[in-house]
């Protein structure tokens, strides 16, 4: 008989904080830790790829990887409180056992990146696995293998940025351009206002040799792409992470294929290209 | 290989002896329904039927147990999900070329993909544990298809065994060693060159009565996103019902759902039969759902089968022409005959 390792089984691992991100309270940060050693060792991931969260008795979540496998012992994840899995998991604290099933998907493609600029477009609460890019790019080790980085980061309002003590940092660091914008003024907002896309659009640099990574809701990213063409990007490197319902998360159970792709193992993350010949099924 | 001969007033030794090493299945007709049932030594064996549902299940069972945990803070490991794979030796008889056919297909997804570096240790270990003891058609049925679809009423792709009916005897032949393991359980004889002859002149007749003329294959010469944008698919879903039928006994639908479900502090995890007909299969947590009508959802049906699937798997059709999606669809849709509109014009 074939010894198949079981690629649905769930490593076990251990909340060790959670921090809550929004004002409205629905993110929050997990940062989980192996229960055993051997299986942090097996989980060896990329910015871009998402896990299959378990939580016994209540089922799995795809969720992106905040964190960056420059930032070893631990995974974050940023979950928003919205169906059986999540609420059981706002349930949750430090301490207690869950599972991690992955890593899973592809990745951004940073090798093939070295050398070009890039362009790191977010919305909302979708900036989790663009979080873990930047971390991975601004690691001594990686940064000079890049050239230019622009963030363009953007939330309906102030309380609902993600990761504000690093949006901070990064603001005051030379090596990294960030714009943070929220929708419309408020009180107490002394940065950008307007929406990602027009935001873009006044601080978009030159298309020479630059890469744009995107991920958002999908209102973003329909007003977002029309910028980048108008500006000269090629659709070969306007490259987006896309999201659909998933169960395996390794292109079994079928759900979340778009056209003869599986979002979930093909993807996430595909070029402009690619998408214009597939079905807009996502 | 080697070819065997067995006296049809055999066949009911023969499965006995089959059935003590083996939990064994044989079509069967009860209350009026053909399907796969335990076998009875009471019951003498169906004369070739076709069973409502396909041998899907005997790989990927409509319900499989894959995890067991405890959810009792107490308990050692706690919330730790613990593998269990199912267990014991099955043998199939009776079944036709297409639903064998049809576990090499699936197999190509959930084990045998060179493009997945993950397997799926469920579906291997049944294959380790099942023997597959087929029966050729020789008289392929109205519905039927196998032959536009790659296979062959006779074809032995995914047996181990091949009963070929010969009027008084069968004709058996061995085709893995899991498959001598099981015809070395009763005394059969070698059969002759006219034994042989025989089988080979049943096998094709069963393949000269199908009729011609079909155009299963030609979306996978297409532009996806030309057939992916014809009328084709808002005429046809006019009338279909999204009931889910179709993908229900088809042996070679296997999508699935993964589900939790707990009594007192003993958790199970499990997955189930899924079907792409249904809403809730892509619904996303926001409430959007890419496929959100059954337009949609009646296309990727199709388009899966007859496109996806061969643009992964080297031209292969996810069809093996069994037909059963044709006789049980409520609505009459025909899938030989979208598969012969998947053409851009």
């Amino acid at each position: 008989m074939i010894e198949v390792k079981n690629p649905f089984r769930p490593y076990p691992v251990r909340i060790d904080e959670v921090v809550v991100e929004t004002n409205d309270k629905a993110l929050r940060t997990y940062k989980l830790v192996f229960v055993d050693p051997e299986d942090e060792k097996a989980f060896q991931y990329q910015p871009g790829q998402f896990a299959e969260l378990s939580v016994a008795g209540k089922g799995e979540i795809p969720i992106g990887i905040a964190s960056s496998p420059t930032e070893p012992g631990f995974l974050l994840f940023t979950i928003n409180r919205i169906g059986l899995v999540t609420n059981a998991l706002h349930n949750m604290g430090p301490g207690q056992i869950m599972g991690v099933r992955g890593p899973l998907g592809n990745s951004y493609p940073l090798a093939q990146m070295k050398g070009a600029n890039l362009l790191i477009i977010g919305g909302g609460y979708a900036f989790t696995t663009l979080r873990s890019t930047i971390v991975y790019l601004l690691d001594p080790a990686n940064r000079q293998d890049y050239g230019d980085i622009h963030v363009v980061y953007g939330a309906r309002e102030p309380g609902l940025l993600l990761y504000k003590a690093e949006l901070e940092d990064w603001q005051k660091r030379q090596d990294i351009n960030t714009y943070i914008t929220v929708d419309r003024e408020f009180p107490g907002w002394t940065g950008l206002c307007g929406f990602v896309p027009a935001v873009t659009e006044q601080h978009c640099p030159s298309p020479e040799n630059t890469y744009a990574l995107i991920c958002g809701p999908p209102i973003m990213i329909k007003f977002t792409q029309p910028v980048l063409e108008k500006a000269g990007f090629p659709p070969e490197r306007i490259i987006m992470s896309l999201e659909n319902r998933m169960k395996c998360g390794f292109g079994l159970c079928g759900r979340c294929n778009v056209g003869n792709q599986y979002i979930c193992k093909d993807g996430p993350v595909f070029t402009l290209a690619q998408l214009n010949n597939l079905p807009r099924e996502y | 290989m080697s070819e065997l001969i067995l006296d049809k007033a055999r066949l009911g030794d023969f499965l006995k002896a089959v059935a003590k090493e083996y939990q064994l299945w044989t079509p069967a007709v009860v209350d009026g329904v053909a399907d796969y049932r335990p076998f009875d030594p009471e019951r003498p064996p169906e004369r070739k039927i076709r069973t409502r549902l396909s041998i899907k299940r005997f790989f990927h069972p409509q319900r499989e147990n894959m995890f067991r945990y405890s959810t009792d803070p107490e308990a050692q490991e706690a919330n730790v999900l613990k593998e269990t794979l199912p267990q014991g030796k099955t043998a199939v008889f009776g079944v036709s070329s297409c639903d064998a056919r049809s576990v090499v297909l699936n197999g190509l997804v959930f084990v045998n993909d060179p493009n997945n570096p993950n397997q799926c240790p469920y579906y291997q270990a049944r294959l380790d544990q099942t023997v597959l003891i087929g029966l050729g058609c020789n008289e392929p049925c109205a519905t039927c298809f196998c032959h536009a679809v790659g296979g062959h009423p006779c074809g032995e792709e995914g047996l181990d065994l091949q009963f070929i009916d010969l009027g008084e005897k069968y004709l058996v032949k061995v085709l893995t060693d899991k498959g001598g393991q099981v015809a070395s359980l009763h005394e059969m004889s070698p059969a002759g060159p006219a034994e042989s002859e025989a089988a080979r002149e049943v096998a094709k007749k069963a393949r000269e009565s199908m009729p011609g003329g079909f155009k299963i294959g030609q979306a996978v010469s297409q532009d996806l996103m030309a057939i992916f944008n014809l009328p084709l698919w808002e005429e046809t879903a006019e009338r279909c019902l999204n009931c889910g039928v179709c993908t229900f006994v088809c042996p070679t639908c296997y999508c699935f759902d993964i589900l939790d479900e707990v009594q007192g502090q003993e958790g199970i995890r499990f997955r189930i039969w899924d079907s792409c007909m249904f809403p809730l299969y892509t619904l996303h947590a926001s409430g959007h759902n890419p496929r959100p009508d059954k337009k949609e959802r009646l296309r990727n049906r199709f388009m899966h089968k007859l496109k996806y699937f061969p643009d992964r798997y080297g031209g292969k059709l996810s069809c093996v022409g069994c037909g059963r999606c044709v006789t049980y669809c409520p609505v009459n849709i025909d899938i030989r005959e979208v598969a012969a509109r998947m053409k851009a014009v």
